[in-house]
């Protein structure tokens, strides 16, 4: 830390800071025409999900043998996803690993949108919705549907504490910026809880950041180990593993973190923040990625080599299927392009340079949503017993106009939830940036600088 | 797959030939069965008793004699009014209700011999010039009809049937008469051991099955029957006798198990689940104490 | 004067947590709320004009005369028969595909002709040995998986034994699916076949209960109330699977399936009792003995489920089986 840096010399470089990040809060016109394209889109698919309630979800591929398709393939993977909030606000950030600091936000807004979203994909799956409430009054505490719902809102409840504990001293330090509107003004005074950025708040704030870190991790691994076990509580093939519950959390952080990669990207570009999601940044975060990769791989060799090995009946006719039959180009592609070429071009430095990376992690990301499809509906496809005197539909599942279209609506959620909540709130953290540009009391100063 | 398809419609039809071809084999009736007659003249009370019964077990797919309404199966059922039916035997339409073949089910399990005379009985009624033969006689013992008394023994664990024939309210035991002894159960009778026939004393003995379950004190019930029903009749005897293992086996939902309701559900998850939750709420209050820590010392901040 | 503005602070600030803590359920509750709108709009929707006996035009609540009865007959259903232990054993030998079961079935709980809660499969249990037809009802297994996984308690095992489905429970999820190893269990992906008729008796049931025309009214109750122990009136969006005939076995008959075998495949009774009854003979026998005699097996034992449903090998069979083994269309492509 720089402590002799002079008093001036801080309130010019805070300035800066809060220039930067100020002037991506509030409407604009670009967010306009981008939530207007988002909202007509949204309300297309909502056109489809209200068919599915009219017809009932036989609008859907998905029939009595393949009953799980693409809607649980999806919340899988947004739950998957989620996870990058845990992964980079915990256990980097416990850790002690100093680069998270700008992107620690940025992570924890995708792990709400996606946690929060990933609720409506279930219910868009029940033949029910509106018995929803069911599972509230009638749970059975056995199943894992109950503990996956528990888990889900524990996981978005901490998530948001975890998103707003950090940001009350930028709402204070926001909160008399002219560059707001005055009712957003009013909105962060209110917000911030009375934050004078004294040292026992400072130190108040830490322990229960710190505290709410630690829940995070065990609450996050129990979300994604619970939505396996949706899975590997069944006698299935293809899903009846015991490793079923690491596979997913380690699929998860792949997903995850490329999905992050991606939202930096657009973030840096967008909101023009390359002095703070630098390069250096992406290069650390590419590193991070080819990391949980490579456990996912190893995962992966597990999961096929040790079944492939012995060619139990039903594993031999499932492994077929994916390995050479009906959905071996999806298998290969997955693996290749989603997974094996990505890690081998990440070891180079060039590849992770921002544009390069990107461009990797929407190969990662789109593969890591087949992974998904992979995993749930081909062991479908191979019941014990023999799918006869049924038509030809039930055997083989094929996603349907509709279904594809209320997936995407669940995808233009995530995607208004982070452009709202990044639109609302500072997206880069205002006082960690000035703590470590060794500027004292960012609170002070700024409200000096507004008065 | 449409490949698939047709063979698998060339198949069935296949197969139906198969069965079609097995359903359409000609009755094989024995002689003696064949000519085996009535145990009694019809009367016409006889008849209407066998209308009640052919209205239960027959009109479904035989439909109404002589309206020519049976039911649309391969092969058609006769109709029993028609000069095909008036035309056989007895003893022929005695063995075809009892022993069935294709469609026809049997009915020597769900019929008692009387009935199914008596459908004999109220069928003939439709047969105009029917003359009935001569009933066949019983010559195997003295009496007119014979009566039947079951005991249990309790400390041989045997069942005793005694037979006896009564001719002019004289009693006198019955040799040589087929007997067996069958238990209530809740879709039928079952029968116990093999049949067994009466000694010279009128006796038969009948070993206790080991272990049979019987209702929740242990008792049986039970019914001696003869064997030769066209030659006594539906005689029979029968009793409770406490002969059986008393059955009170628990409820299948009453242990904790995983598929049990939420209040049975494994010790171990009723109380992990809720503590897992109760922590994190409690985590989570606690958050929520510091935060109003923050809250008061801003308040003493700005107060300094 | 300090401590009062505290007060009012800390209230303030409780209301300011509070606030968070909603939006954290935001979504949850949207989802809940549209659901119970979507509910409620369809009991509006249920609302029916009638005559009454004043003459006069009342608007009548569609759903209310039915929903009392429903609890009543979906407790006894939960229930079941006391001491009983219901069993089932099918005698692959004498089985020639004749479908009558799959017939009577479906015509009994009002199914398509693609749905079943019993399907006569065409096995084959490895290349060399031979084919053989296995009807395949719901294993009703001790350890059932489905009733494991379910959420809400739609689906339960009852003290008989038997595994049913309250399908006014049922919200759809179809895990219990997914844990079935048997495939035992359909799924209403659009309005069940009868569903038309079943809404005009619901319609008229409400009309005669407005014009205060009892006797009518209790004939057609019967069609218009859910029997859990039947499953019928199905219902879109939810589950449904063979029931052993649960309401049949109240009266003590056998199950459809059973009675409508015309080849004595099936045998049906109470271990409790130690006795089976065939469904075509009628004839009585002691299912221990049967098992013993016949070395009667469970399906996938090895999955530990427990089923309820035993088999007899299909050895000496009554039938040829067609040349053309049918088994290659299986799954296993």
């Amino acid at each position: 830390m720089d402590s002799t840096l002079p008093v001036d010399a801080q309130k010019s470089a805070l300035k800066k800071i809060i220039d930067d990040v100020a002037r991506n809060i509030g409407i604009n016109k670009k967010f306009h025409a981008w939530m207007g394209f988002l909202t007509l889109l949204l309300f297309v698919c909502l056109y489809a999900y209200y068919i599915q309630l009219r017809d009932g979800l036989g609008v859907a591929g998905i029939r009595d043998y393949v009953s799980w398709g693409m809607y649980i393939a999806n919340f899988v993977f947004f739950v998957a996803s989620s996870l990058i909030g845990m992964l980079i606000t915990a256990v980097l950030g416990l850790s002690g690993v100093k680069w998270i600091t700008p992107v620690a936000r940025i992570a924890e807004i995708i792990a709400i949108g996606f946690a929060a979203v990933a609720g409506l994909v279930i219910v868009s799956d029940m033949g029910r919705p509106e018995r929803l409430v069911y599972v509230f009054i009638y749970g059975r505490i056995q199943s894992p549907i109950l503990w996956d719902v528990t888990v889900v809102t524990t996981y978005v409840l901490i998530s948001l504490i975890l998103l707003y504990l950090p940001l009350i001293p930028d709402l204070k330090i926001l909160s008399r910026n002219p560059m707001l509107p005055k009712w957003l003004q009013k909105t962060y005074e209110l917000l911030s809880i009375n934050w004078k950025g004294t040292n026992e708040q400072y130190q108040l704030l830490h322990k229960a950041i710190k505290i709410m870190s630690v829940l995070i991790v065990p609450v996050a691994l129990a979300i994604h180990t619970v939505t396996s076990w949706l899975f590997a509580s069944t006698s299935r093939v293809g899903w009846d593993s015991t490793i079923f519950g690491p596979y997913f959390v380690t699929g998860a952080f792949v997903a995850g973190t490329a999905f992050l990669i991606i939202a930096m990207y657009f973030f840096r570009k967008n909101y023009k923040l390359h002095d703070y999601l630098t390069d250096f940044h992406f290069d650390k975060l590419g590193k991070l990625l080819v990391l949980v990769s490579l456990v996912y791989l190893y995962f992966n060799i597990n999961e096929f080599l040790v079944p492939a090995y012995k060619l139990k009946a039903h594993d031999a006719v499932h492994l077929k299927a994916l390995f050479s039959g009906h959905h071996a180009p999806m298998f290969w592609s997955v693996q290749l392009f989603g997974l094996l070429i990505p890690i081998v071009l990440m070891l180079f430095k060039k590849f992770r340079k921002p544009l390069p990376l990107m461009l990797i992690s929407l190969f990662v990301v789109i593969g890591s949503w087949f992974k998904r499809y992979l995993i749930v509906v081909p062991t479908q496809e191979h019941p014990f017993l023999p799918i006869q005197n049924v038509p030809e539909n039930f055997k083989l599942y094929q996603p349907t106009l509709i279904e594809t279209a209320i997936t995407v609506a669940s995808f233009v959620l995530v995607l208004m939830i982070i452009t709202v909540l990044s639109k609302a709130f500072p997206i880069i953290t205002i006082w960690e940036t000035a703590h470590e540009k060794g500027i004292h009391e960012p609170e002070k100063l700024s409200i000096d600088k507004a008065e | 797959m449409n490949r698939i398809n047709i063979l698998i419609i060339l198949a069935a039809i296949f197969l139906n030939f198969s069965l079609w071809a097995q359903e359409t084999k000609p009755w094989d009736i024995p002689e003696d069965q064949a000519n085996k007659t009535a145990p009694a003249m019809f009367t016409p009370d006889m008849a209407k008793v066998g209308k009640d019964v052919y209205l239960k077990t027959c009109t479904s797919c035989h439909g109404d004699p002589g309206k020519n309404n049976q039911a649309k199966l391969n092969p058609v059922p006769s109709d029993l009014a028609s000069p095909g039916v008036a035309s056989q035997s007895d003893g022929t339409l005695h063995y075809k209700i009892v022993h069935g073949k294709g469609l026809m089910p049997a009915f020597k399990n769900t019929l008692s011999a009387t009935d199914i005379w008596n459908v004999i009985a109220y069928i003939r009624s439709f047969h105009t010039g029917y003359v009935q033969p001569e009933p066949r006689v019983i010559k195997t013992f003295g009496g007119s009809s014979l009566k039947l008394t079951l005991e249990f023994l309790k400390d041989e664990l045997k069942f005793k049937v005694l037979a006896v024939g009564v001719k002019d309210e004289i009693e006198t035991p019955a040799e040589g008469v087929e007997l067996a002894i069958f238990t209530n159960r809740y879709f039928g009778k079952l029968k116990l051991g093999e049949s067994k026939t009466t000694n010279a004393q009128g006796e038969a003995f009948f070993d206790v099955p080991e272990g049979l379950p019987g209702n929740e004190k242990g008792e049986l019930t039970l019914q001696a029957k003869v064997v030769d029903t066209d030659t006594y009749g539906d005689v029979m005897a029968s009793g409770v006798f406490a002969a059986g293992e008393p059955s009170n086996k628990p409820g299948l939902t009453e242990k904790r198990a995983m598929w049990n309701v939420g209040s049975k559900a494994p010790w171990w998850i009723s109380l992990a689940y809720p503590l897992g939750v109760l922590a994190v709420i409690g985590t989570i209050g606690y958050i929520l104490l510091l935060l109003k820590k923050v809250y008061s010392q801003g308040n003493d901040a700005s107060e300094n | 004067m300090e401590e009062n503005t505290n007060k009012h602070n800390s209230r303030r600030e409780f209301l300011q947590k509070m606030g968070l803590i909603a939006s954290g359920t935001i979504m949850g509750g949207a989802a809940m709320y549209a659901g119970f709108k979507f509910e409620k709009a369809k009991k509006t929707e249920s609302k029916i004009k009638a005559l009454s006996a004043e003459h006069q035009l009342i608007e009548v609540d569609g759903h209310h005369p039915v929903q009392d009865k429903l609890t009543e007959l979906q407790m006894q259903g939960r229930e079941g028969l006391k001491g009983r232990r219901w069993v089932m054993v099918i005698d692959l030998a004498k089985c020639r595909n004749a479908r009558q079961c799959m017939k009577a079935c479906q015509g009994a709980h009002d199914l398509r002709p693609e749905q079943h809660h019993i399907n006569v499969l065409q096995m084959q249990d490895s290349e060399n040995t031979a084919p053989y037809f296995m009807p395949k009802p719901c294993q009703h297994c001790d350890n059932p998986p489905c009733v494991s996984v379910c959420p809400v308690d739609a689906t339960f095992k009852r003290d008989d034994g038997i595994v049913l489905i309250d399908n006014e429970r049922c919200i759809g999820c179809r895990f219990c699916v997914a844990a079935c190893p048997y495939s035992a269990r359909i799924f209403h992906w659009h309005e069940p076949l009868k569903n038309q008729e079943y809404e005009e008796n619901k319609e008229r049931y409400s009309q005669l209960i407005a014009e205060g025309n009892t006797q009518e009214a209790e004939e057609l109750e019967k069609k218009v109330t859910y029997d859990v122990e039947l499953n019928v009136p199905q219902r879109k969006g939810t589950i449904s699977k063979c029931l052993f005939s649960a309401d049949r076995l109240r009266v003590g008959k056998l199950p459809y399936c059973v009675s409508a075998c015309p080849n004595g495949v099936y045998y049906f009774g109470d271990e409790n009792e130690d006795a089976v009854t065939n469904g075509t003979t009628k004839e009585t026998v002691q299912l221990s003995a049967l098992l013993r005699d016949n070395a009667g097996y469970r399906l996938m034992e090895d999955l530990g489920t427990k089923p309820r449903v035993y088999y007899l090998p299909p050895k000496n069979r009554l039938f040829p089986f067609p040349e053309e083994s049918l088994t290659n269309t299986e799954q296993h492509s």
